[in-house]
């Protein structure tokens, strides 16, 4: 499970131990499923995104590219302001499920 | 077994929180319904308790939820419908608020003795997240499987067993649309109830509680775990159809388009099929009164019991109908999934203006009433936003004002249709603008504060459920009622005794008024004496009085002191100028109804005492501007007060509006004035 492969001591940002994986922004993701690797937002809106499913380790995939744009993720669609999109790490999802493994 | 719903009496809340072993002896049990906003939960909390429920506040706050009391197998037991819950850590007032309550932690509103999750099969996973969250309040627990029927049409299959040992308490497959499933879970609720079994935590899920790294992270891992076991199909499958629908609904241009479409047809279809209860109220009311008119004898207490009482009744009835049928209209769009596209496609737009997208529909209902568009107002998360559209909802142009704008249209282009019609859409223009830019102007000062960027779920669209729809707008029509209908009520007797008194007996009366009295009687008119003399006892009313005495306060504006009068009854219903104005201008009150020609007639001829017509283009557009701008609605205020919890913002709200009317009714008339 991706939950142990985290910090007990930062639960966000950025694990410089692990090595490095290709992430991009979501707002720079057009299409295709990607894994996110981080959420970086105030404190309320990062609360909002991740209970909606918008966390690391979760599948996620472009629905309608924009601002706002709709994202799938947990089977259900989220529309989020390209802002907050900005914040949220992906990483191509073959990539991401190797480097759990490894751990 | 069955549910016998019995009306009881709601239970005493206990001081603190009752432990299991007394609520249940005592008899009364509280179910908490809790669950993630469009799984249904309201539909079952109406297919258990229907017409029995009733809204009330948190104690201590203006947060809302829906509460029952039943009979169910030998228990009394409070059903709490809680607001829609993504998760128990809060990100806004209102959510923590709702947390504290099943939580147990509210003053005045005791923990819940079981939670009923309502849980979406359709949408497992993202479920199971609060789910994992509830488990470890360690109260009795029972899941409800919800929209099992739509589940089983996408092909979705459960391991029940299985679900039941990952949670630890008991789930039950449910559809409060068909009523499957119902009798087992009360079963299994009054049996929680009963025992108070705490819920048996599997390892999994006491694993990733105790976790202390990315805590959403864990309960998603152990919610996917739950889903892969427990579930087999392809949850996806519905949302492509709804994929497709959003293609075009969420599209930036068309989505926008869509939008406006949807809007139009909605206010079309409530103004429209408003006019038949409308015209069937304003029939009944002026029956009742002609009727009871003639039982009462003439003087003080039949005026008062007709034109006071049942005149100010059937005026606050008469907007009822549209009241409901907008809550009606929006509450099936909301269910049906398609507001959450609304606010999406209006994010962008809103947001220059400092506010969510879903401000927009409160914006928009303002046009019918802006009393329920206050109500509704409930959906905006954040309190800043939330107030700042509350302080600019009254800038829409309401129907009350349509009257009013009639009269000046009519009066400045008699026979113009079109330039009528421009000056009518212009006035509505004027309201729009004043309130978009008073929001931009309060989100810059007053409520200052970071705008929220937009996060918002996209529910699956579903047929949108007329039970839910019918019992909303029962629930808001008599919510209206009670505020806003006992406000019109005590305005409409005010007025009328400041209208009436002090009398003017006909001998009080100016000499060339008693001469042409007795004229018009010889002559037979006894119409016309009878308006006469209303027009006298009008002016030397109170409300005359104050009228001419307030005049030179209005003198700038250009009315004059029949304006003032006619502003001034305004404060009981903003259509009264009409009335006031046929009154005193000698047509009589029924004069106003009869034909508007007739007193329009009569007001174009006007002149001043010094000569000089009364209703000059720069009065009439600065009596629009005015009508257009102003605050003159007690009853609106009353409930911005409900809303927002204090007399703080309907005072201010009072103050810019009239600020803003009076200096731009000023600046009209004088501009006006100088260019014609």
């Amino acid at each position: 499970m991706s939950a142990a492969t985290l910090s007990p001591q930062a639960p966000l940002g950025p694990d410089t131990a692990r090595p490095a994986v290709e992430s991009m922004s979501l707002a720079a993701l057009r299409s295709g499923e990607a894994r996110v690797v981080r959420v970086d937002a105030e404190a309320d809106d990062a609360a909002r995104l991740m209970a909606l499913g918008v966390c690391v380790g979760r599948r996620i995939e472009v629905v309608r590219a924009g601002d706002p744009m709709i994202v799938r993720v947990v089977a259900a669609h989220v529309g989020l302001s390209a802002r907050l999109a900005v914040g949220v790490f992906v990483a191509a999802a073959d990539q991401a499920a190797s480097e759990t493994t490894a751990a | 077994m069955s549910t016998t719903l019995d009306e009881t009496e709601l239970p005493v809340l206990a001081q603190g929180c009752p432990t299991a072993g007394e609520s249940v002896a005592a008899g009364a049990v509280t179910i908490a319904l809790v669950g993630n906003p469009n799984a249904g939960k309201t539909s079952l909390f109406n297919r258990l308790t229907g017409l029995r429920a009733k809204t009330a506040n948190f104690p201590g706050t203006t947060v809302e939820h829906r509460r029952a009391t039943l009979r169910i197998d030998g228990l009394t037991a409070t059903l709490v419908d809680l607001p829609g819950l993504y998760s128990l850590e809060a990100t806004t007032a209102d959510e923590q608020i709702a947390a504290d309550a099943l939580m147990g932690k509210l003053p005045g509103m005791p923990a819940a003795d079981v939670i009923l999750q309502v849980v979406d099969a359709t949408n497992l996973e993202r479920n199971l997240f609060l789910t994992s969250q509830v488990l470890e309040l360690k109260r009795p627990m029972v899941a409800a499987l919800n929209l099992s029927d739509a589940a089983e049409r996408q092909g979705l299959k459960f391991d029940l067993a299985e679900l039941r040992q990952r949670l630890g308490c008991p789930v039950v497959p449910v559809s409060a649309r068909t009523g499957q499933g119902i009798d087992e879970l009360v079963h299994e609720v009054t049996l929680a109830a009963r025992h108070q079994p705490a819920p048996e935590i599997h390892a999994d899920l006491a694993a990733c509680g105790s976790c202390r790294g990315c805590r959403y992270s864990a309960r998603y891992d152990w919610a996917e775990s739950v889903r892969t076991v427990s579930m087999q199909g392809d949850p996806v499958r519905h949302g492509r159809i709804s994929e497709a629908i959003d293609r075009v609904l969420t599209h930036r241009v068309a989505g926008l388009l869509a939008f406006a479409a949807v809007m139009a047809l909605t206010f079309l279809v409530i103004f429209w099929a408003a006019k038949f209860p409308m015209n069937l109220i304003d029939g009944l009311f002026g029956l009742a009164g002609k009727t009871v008119g003639r039982w009462i004898p003439e003087g003080d207490l039949n005026s008062l019991v007709t034109d006071g009482i049942i005149g100010g009744v059937g005026g606050m009835l008469v907007f009822l109908p549209q009241i409901c049928l907008l809550f009606f209209v929006l509450a099936l769009l909301e269910d049906s999934g398609y507001m959450a596209r609304a606010a999406f496609v209006m994010d962008r737009l809103m947001h220059k203006v400092g506010l969510p997208g879903k401000a927009f529909v409160p914006l928009l209902s303002a046009h019918a009433c802006a009393i329920p568009a206050i109500m509704s107002t409930r959906v905006i998360e954040d309190r800043r936003d939330r107030l700042a559209t509350i302080l600019v909802l009254p800038l829409m142009t309401c129907s009350a004002r349509i009257p009013v704008y009639a009269m000046v249209t009519a009066l400045l282009f008699p026979h113009a249709a079109v330039k009528a019609a421009g000056l009518f859409t212009a006035a509505y223009a004027l309201g729009i603008i004043a309130a978009l830019a008073m929001a931009w102007i309060f989100k810059h000062t007053l409520l200052k504060g970071p705008i929220r960027p937009l996060v918002i779920e996209l529910p699956n669209y579903r047929l949108p459920s007329l039970r839910n729809a019918l019992l909303l707008t029962y629930d808001r029509a008599m919510a209206f009622i009670t505020t806003a209908g006992t406000t019109i009520l005590v305005i409409s007797l005010v007025l009328w005794a400041l209208a009436t008194y002090p009398k003017t007996a006909v001998e009080e009366m100016p000499a060339a008024v008693q001469a042409q009295l007795a004229e018009l009687t010889a002559a037979g008119d006894e119409e016309a004496a009878e308006a006469l003399v209303e027009q006298q006892e009008l002016e030397h009313s109170f409300a005359g009085r104050i009228g001419q005495s307030i005049e030179p306060v209005f003198a700038p504006l250009g009315f004059d002191w029949k304006m003032s009068v006619g502003v001034l009854s305004s404060f009981a219903a903003r259509e009264a100028i009409v009335s006031t104005l046929a009154v005193l201008y000698g047509l009589g009150a029924d004069g106003a109804e009869e034909g508007v020609d007739a007193i329009l007639g009569a007001m174009q001829t006007a002149k001043h005492p010094g000569g000089g017509l009364v209703f000059t283009t720069a009065t009439c557009l600065s009596l629009l501007v005015f009508y257009v701008l102003a605050m003159q609605c007690l009853p609106t205020q009353v409930v911005a007060r409900r809303e927002t919890g204090s007399w703080k913002w309907p005072l201010l709200q009072l103050g810019y509006m009239t600020l803003l009317a009076y200096s731009a009714a000023a600046l009209t008339y004088q501009v006006a004035s100088r260019l014609s």
